[in-house]
């Protein structure tokens, strides 16, 4: 009886951002890709990352205030030979993740249509919010041969990360004309 | 003047050692060369101990530069790719005017 009572205490004790963190578990597609991109960074890895990182180099300077905060880094990037090798429903069990309490989304766009495919382009971004604050945002960016989920958690500042660009030979973006 | 040579031959007057002087200081000169130097010597495994910790802390901070060189080089590559994927959906979902 303690035993469970011990087990029942320690499972509501999961702190929230466990419970805010997405599986994905796309080894199945993995297997199919032509490259693949796996990058786990928890938060002793981002933290160790950042004593490696160069504050005289502006990359890396800015890597290392856009980490200030954050707790870990998924990215999931897949490039296939074939064009079929994935369908938006291996992508389900993410995006019912995403529909759970806090998360939001805030953009999805979609382009084209093929026989068996949903779309041959979707991009979609959830935001996390916590308390008036975005504490996680999630990724999803599919083309026909290629699949990207980038999933990051922490104290997340959406002008810090649209300023990636400019940076890791990322181009400017230009400004949106009214 | 003398007197004076007088003195003077007394005080440079050859005067023999005391018996065994010769064998006393020879002996003494011998047992101070056989003396053990006073050298501080460290018992072979404390030198041992400290080569091994040196190669451990050495180790481990190589493992963890190693640890830290990669962390840093996937997080480059992570926003690398986040920062492209936002650039490509902006690109999508906004049309771009000229830059100002």
């Amino acid at each position: 009886m303690m035993k469970f009572a011990l087990i029942i205490a320690m499972a509501l004790a999961v702190p929230a951002a466990v419970a805010a963190q997405l599986n994905l578990n796309l080894d199945h597609l993995a297997k199919n890709a032509k490259e693949s991109v796996e990058i786990t960074l928890d938060s002793t890895l981002l933290q160790l990352a950042g004593r490696f990182l160069s504050s005289g180099k502006a990359d890396e300077a800015k890597a290392k205030e856009l980490i200030t905060g954050l707790k870990s880094i998924y990215v999931r990037s897949f490039e296939f030979d074939r064009a079929d090798a994935f369908t938006t429903g291996d992508l389900e069990p993410i995006r019912a993740q995403l529909q759970g309490p806090g998360w939001n989304r805030i953009l999805r766009h979609t382009a084209g249509s093929r026989k068996g495919r949903d779309q041959d382009e979707l991009a979609e971004i959830y935001v996390r919010m916590e308390g008036g604050k975005s504490t996680g945002i999630a990724i999803i960016a599919a083309e026909p041969r290629e699949l990207t989920i980038v999933h990051i958690l922490g104290d997340i500042d959406p002008e810090k990360l649209a300023s990636l660009s400019g940076h890791f030979g990322i181009p400017k973006l230009p400004k949106v004309a009214k | 003047m003398n007197q004076f040579e007088d003195q003077l031959r007394d005080a440079l007057r050859r005067v023999p050692p005391p018996a065994g002087f010769v064998e006393r200081t020879l002996a003494r000169a011998a047992q101070e060369q056989r003396a053990p130097r006073r050298a501080i010597r460290f018992p072979r495994y404390v030198a041992a101990l400290a080569a091994s910790l040196a190669l451990v802390f050495g180790g481990l901070r190589y493992q963890e530069y190693r640890q830290g060189q990669q962390a840093k080089e996937q997080l480059m590559t992570a926003l690398r790719i986040t920062g492209s994927q936002l650039h490509q959906v902006q690109q999508k979902v906004a049309p771009a005017g000229p830059e100002r």
